[in-house]
């Protein structure tokens, strides 16, 4: 399949205050494919912010080529076609929120774009929906008096309102209440199945992103270490572990399962687990 | 790009000659400097700007770095120089039109845009080689002569460091919650100044919340940290004058002064 976003190459530093630099992403490649949920895993201080902020053309690369559908973005009108296409939602939802109702702020980004009208109404009533976020009882309130969880899904369907062919999140489950992470899965597995949207999530904590992922970026110190498909990263559980990350337990008592002859079941579902324990129990439950 | 600007007010971290010197002179020189800066023209003016290059060129502070970081500055010199260039009275010595310049507008808009940019490089040498909390305790120690006016020198110099320390933090920030908006739609490189205009607003209200909010957290912070300013606060380092620091003073003082001469 053609790929939509590919990284050759990129680097990126950032000047240090007087003299030198300091690199945040060294030579950086791969690709990510139409419809895919690609997640970019690493510890704290990685790259996986900065690579999150090139990938939406917000910062442009100071080595390499960023390439989208197959073009070279180079240029400032190139990479601002590119912002068009790509739509990030900030870790800190904070940062993105300003109007004096979660409704206008939702419409902010549309309106940006010159929607208008019956229009714009439904692309807000869109985005509110895949996000989760019921209008009639949030709309006309303000996003800061909304909990984390709702400023999170008022955030993302500002983002999502502008419909971008690729979707990128910066630690997007963190903070969040059960509750919360379990209807930013259902937003975002929404997202992809209702417009075919590629999604770029960004994280050190796989436990919220791993039963959507297709395939795994790690990455350590701005370096690329390898990419991988879930199923092949559940057995990496030392080399995650020794980057200060944890592979989910129930990920874990899949692999483990499979190992001693289960067939093979999607990790997030209890029941699945349940009944693939049960079977390497000879029927038990 | 955003984002890769040294911002005036920031810290260096680094080793240099300017470093070690005791934060009250700096101030007292400082306010020579800019004392001197206004008073002398010329080639007096001329001459302290190269005293000055060559005290920061020994520093090793990168100091054109800083000025080419700030544009503002530039646009401010530059409009200083026309309108001094083409306002002044005197005599004319190029003319196109109802455009004239004259002989006083040229030299009057060459003093007082070097002298602008003389006071930048003079307080951006300031804070580049002095810690934030370190200018407080100068400001504190200088100022306290009014404290026996019932003045509350401490409230004042807490919140002038606290004021220099998060500068730089607010510039960032801003930056960020820009490339946030633009990431939802804000065009900040529009064409439309009206635009522009327009989309600063999504920038200062999330910047306004953060600002705030930090405000709160850092003083709730420093009481459940017991801070108390004033006659009972000590310090682990306090300040200490030593005869090399009060000799560089006194030598640049001296250098500086005697151009008066010329």
């Amino acid at each position: 399949m053609a790929e939509i976003l590919s990284l050759e190459s990129v680097s990126y530093s950032y000047p240090l205050p007087g003299e030198g630099e300091a690199a945040a992403l060294r030579e950086v490649s791969f690709e990510v494919e139409p419809g895919e949920v690609f997640c970019v895993a690493g510890p704290n201080g990685s790259g996986k912010s900065t690579l999150a902020q090139v990938c939406a053309g917000l910062l442009s690369p100071t080595g390499g080529s960023l390439l989208y559908g197959g073009e070279k973005v180079e240029g400032r009108s190139r990479l601002r076609a590119l912002r068009k296409k790509v739509g990030l939602l900030f870790q800190s939802a904070e940062d993105q929120l300003f109007a004096d109702t979660v409704e206008k702020d939702i419409a902010f980004g549309p309106r940006c774009r010159g929607v208008r009208g019956p229009e714009l109404d439904q692309s807000v009533r869109g985005a509110a929906e895949l996000a989760g976020l019921d209008l009639e009882a949030f709309g006309g309130r303000s996003p800061f008096a909304l909990s984390e969880g709702e400023r999170r899904r008022a955030a993302l369907a500002g983002v999502l309102a502008l419909s971008p062919d690729v979707l990128v999140l910066d630690e997007p489950f963190i903070g969040l209440d059960y509750e919360g992470r379990t209807h930013l899965a259902a937003a975002l597995t929404g997202y992809r199945r209702d417009r075919g949207a590629s999604i770029i999530v960004v994280t050190h904590e796989l436990a919220g992103v791993w039963p959507l992922a297709d395939r795994f970026a790690v990455m350590d110190s701005g370096s690329l270490l390898r990419v991988a498909r879930r199923e092949d990263l559940a057995g990496a559980g030392d080399e995650l572990g020794a980057l200060g990350m944890q592979l989910p337990d129930w990920a874990v008592l899949a692999r483990e399962l499979a190992a001693l002859g289960a067939p093979p079941v999607n990790p997030s579902d209890p029941d699945a687990l349940a009944d693939a324990a049960g079977s390497v129990m000879g029927g038990r439950r | 790009m955003i984002g890769r600007d040294i911002t005036i007010g920031q810290y260096l971290a680094s080793d240099t000659l300017l470093h070690h010197v005791d934060p009250r002179l700096k101030v007292l020189a400082v306010i020579a400097s800019t004392v001197l800066v206004f008073v002398y023209s010329g080639w007096a003016l001329l001459a302290f700007a190269g005293l000055l290059v060559l005290l920061l060129v020994v520093a090793r502070l990168p100091l054109l770095k800083v000025l080419k970081s700030l544009p503002t500055v530039w646009v401010i010199a530059f409009i200083t120089f026309m309108l001094q260039a083409f306002l002044t009275p005197g005599e004319v010595i190029w003319h196109w039109g109802f455009l004239s310049i004259t002989d006083t507008g040229l030299s009057n808009g060459l003093l007082f845009s070097g002298r602008i940019l003389l006071l930048v490089v003079v307080l951006a040498a300031l804070t580049m080689t002095t810690p934030p909390l370190k200018l407080a305790d100068a400001l504190e120690s200088l100022l306290k002569p009014l404290s026996y006016l019932k003045v509350p020198v401490w409230r004042v110099t807490t919140v002038v460091s606290i004021t220099l320390m998060f500068i730089p933090n607010i510039l960032e920030e801003s930056r960020k919650i820009t490339r946030a908006q633009m990431a939802r739609g804000a065009d900040f490189e529009s064409a439309n100044l009206l635009r522009r205009v327009r989309d600063i607003i999504p920038v200062l209200v999330p910047l306004f919340v953060r600002v705030f909010r930090d405000a709160d957290e850092l003083a709730v912070a420093m009481d459940a940290r017991a801070y108390a300013g004033g006659e009972k606060r000590t310090r682990l380092y306090p300040l200490k004058i030593g005869w090399k620091d009060s000799l560089g003073t006194v030598v640049f003082l001296a250098a500086a002064l005697s151009l008066t001469l010329l």
